[in-house]
């Protein structure tokens, strides 16, 4: 028995350092994830962006190829608690490695219709709580009211 | 529990027991002070990082004392979209030359500092290369301007002055755009940790300059536009920041800096394998957008699709200490700027003249 009382102590401050030392996770109190589908069928690519409804950084996302996507805020995962706009991008890959005169190629056609680039537009409003969420980001391309195709801001 | 030496007349040793706890006391003390060595270690190198971009924030003022203008960069070669100067109120044309004294030889603005930074003698070598050839090329054998053979161990050497040390990939590189001879193995070039501010411009999926197809992530606009509105500006001269890719048409100086110049970027850090335009000398790969947030990484991709399908996605400001990434404003004050901040503040800072009410809180 006199053993178990020699380790008792030695433990306990192990355990603390580790606590101490491992943590609780980013500065941020949310984790967003969840899966993107385009009437219905999983969306493999593009990315998701959280704008903050009340100020705040925008948190983003890259989709990946089953369709799921989990939040960033800079660097850390995560974002904070609130409420947010969601919007969504997708493009076609390029349709070549580089342009002609050598540079980067010019990105693919959308893939998701225009709207659910703008966040006034994109109807994808989500209060986002403290703690885990599970939010699936479905999309359709029936356009929102008052949408004009050709609406251009010069 | 009994003291008395199990065997009388030895000296009494040390018990496995005492000897784990000696151990595990030991290895919690140093569990506890590895973190905070590697700390102090981030924040040594932070410090430099801090020092580079004060001593390239000097350069440019400098700079701006005896040119009358910011360093300016030139394409390297003609864009019929420099002539495109202002997206806001109608597309004029600008009176820019179909030809320049000295070619379309993509010199970037920092060749124009380097006397300022102590680099005369590379400063000249590379300009009189450049008004030699009076165009740019990166075959391996045979190469124009900075991709002359002549100046390669210039091109190719990388400058403290222009690597943070916390970025090991800031080294010289062989796949930055441009300079890559078109994926059939180009020349070793020198990279840039550090970006002059373009402005806060969205980037386009469509090259056609001034378009308001954005690319994602559509963050909210640092004007009245918010959610959408800024038009794709980085093709054209008329960008809000202080850097621009062609602004030999167009210098910008720092009295058109009216927000403040305490107010306003100047130079900013970003990371070298996450952004292929990072050629150092180059005027494609010495420029970043606040357009994008702060610090945004993309994840999980290999390099080939992160430089040819995502490259509009690595233009914005990112570093790799810890929390955010440092900026020099045009006043000349370093500072380091929270990933957490506001975005609308994020891209009131970029912009030099749009009016917005921003100030950094540090």
């Amino acid at each position: 028995m006199h053993i178990e009382k020699h380790f008792r102590f030695p433990l306990l401050v192990l355990g603390a350092a580790l606590v101490a030392t491992i943590g609780c996770g980013g500065p941020y109190d949310a984790v967003v994830t969840g899966e993107v589908t385009l009437n219905g069928e999983t969306l493999g690519s593009g990315s998701v962006a959280f704008l903050p409804a009340d100020g705040g950084p925008t948190a983003y996302a890259e989709i990946s190829s089953d369709g799921r996507y989990d939040v960033y805020t800079g660097k850390e995962r995560g974002l904070s608690s609130g409420d947010y706009s969601v919007t969504v991008v997708s493009l076609e890959p390029p349709a070549t490695e580089r342009s002609q005169v050598g540079g980067p190629p010019a990105p693919g056609k959308a893939l998701t219709p225009p709207w659910y680039a703008m966040a006034e537009y994109s109807r994808l409003k989500f209060q986002v709580d403290s703690g885990s969420n599970e939010i699936n980001l479905e999309l359709n391309t029936t356009p929102p009211e008052g949408w004009q195709p050709t609406r251009r801001r010069r | 529990m009994s003291r008395a030496p199990r065997c009388p007349g030895q000296r009494r040793a040390f018990t496995l027991v005492e000897l784990l706890v000696v151990i595990a006391i030991i290895g919690v003390l140093v569990s506890l002070l590895l973190p905070a060595v590697q700390a102090a270690r981030e924040a040594a190198r932070r410090m430099t990082c801090s020092n580079n971009l004060k001593n390239l924030g000097l350069a440019c003022l400098n700079y701006n004392d005896t040119k009358k203008s910011l360093p300016v960069s030139t394409p390297e070669r003609f864009h019929s979209d420099l002539r495109t100067v202002d997206c806001a109120v109608s597309s004029t044309p600008e009176n820019i030359p179909d030809t320049l004294p000295y070619g379309w030889n993509g010199k970037g603005w920092i060749v124009e500092v380097l006397p300022q930074l102590e680099q005369q003698a590379a400063y000249d070598q590379l300009v009189a290369q450049i008004k030699a050839d009076k165009g740019f090329g990166v075959k391996p054998t045979r190469g124009l301007g900075l991709g002359a053979i002549e100046v390669r161990n210039i091109v190719g050497t990388q400058l403290p002055v222009l690597t943070c040390p916390s970025d090991e990939s800031a080294k010289p590189s062989d796949q930055l755009w441009y300079w890559d001879n078109g994926g059939a193995g180009g020349i070793f070039t020198a990279s840039t940790s550090y970006k002059g501010c373009v402005g806060d411009t969205l980037l386009s999926t469509d090259s056609v300059p001034c378009s308001t197809n954005v690319v994602p992530p559509a963050v909210p606009d640092s004007g009245t536009n918010v959610g959408t509105g800024s038009p794709d500006v980085h093709n054209t001269a008329s960008n809000n920041g202080l850097f621009q890719r062609m602004s030999i048409a167009a210098p910008i100086t720092l009295r058109t800096v009216t927000d403040g110049t305490s107010n306003t970027f100047m130079i900013g850090e970003g990371v070298v394998e996450q952004d292929y335009h990072s050629a150092a000398f180059y005027y494609d790969g010495d420029w970043a957008t606040c357009g994008l947030p702060l610090n945004y990484f993309v994840h999980g991709v290999d390099e080939n699709t992160l430089k040819t399908s995502f490259w509009y996605k690595t233009r914005g400001y990112k570093s790799l200490h810890p929390g955010g990434a440092q900026f020099v404003m045009a006043d000349g004050s370093v500072h380091f700027v929270q990933e957490s901040i506001d975005t609308r503040i994020y891209r009131g800072l970029a912009t030099r003249d749009r009016g917005e009410i921003a100030t950094l809180g540090n």
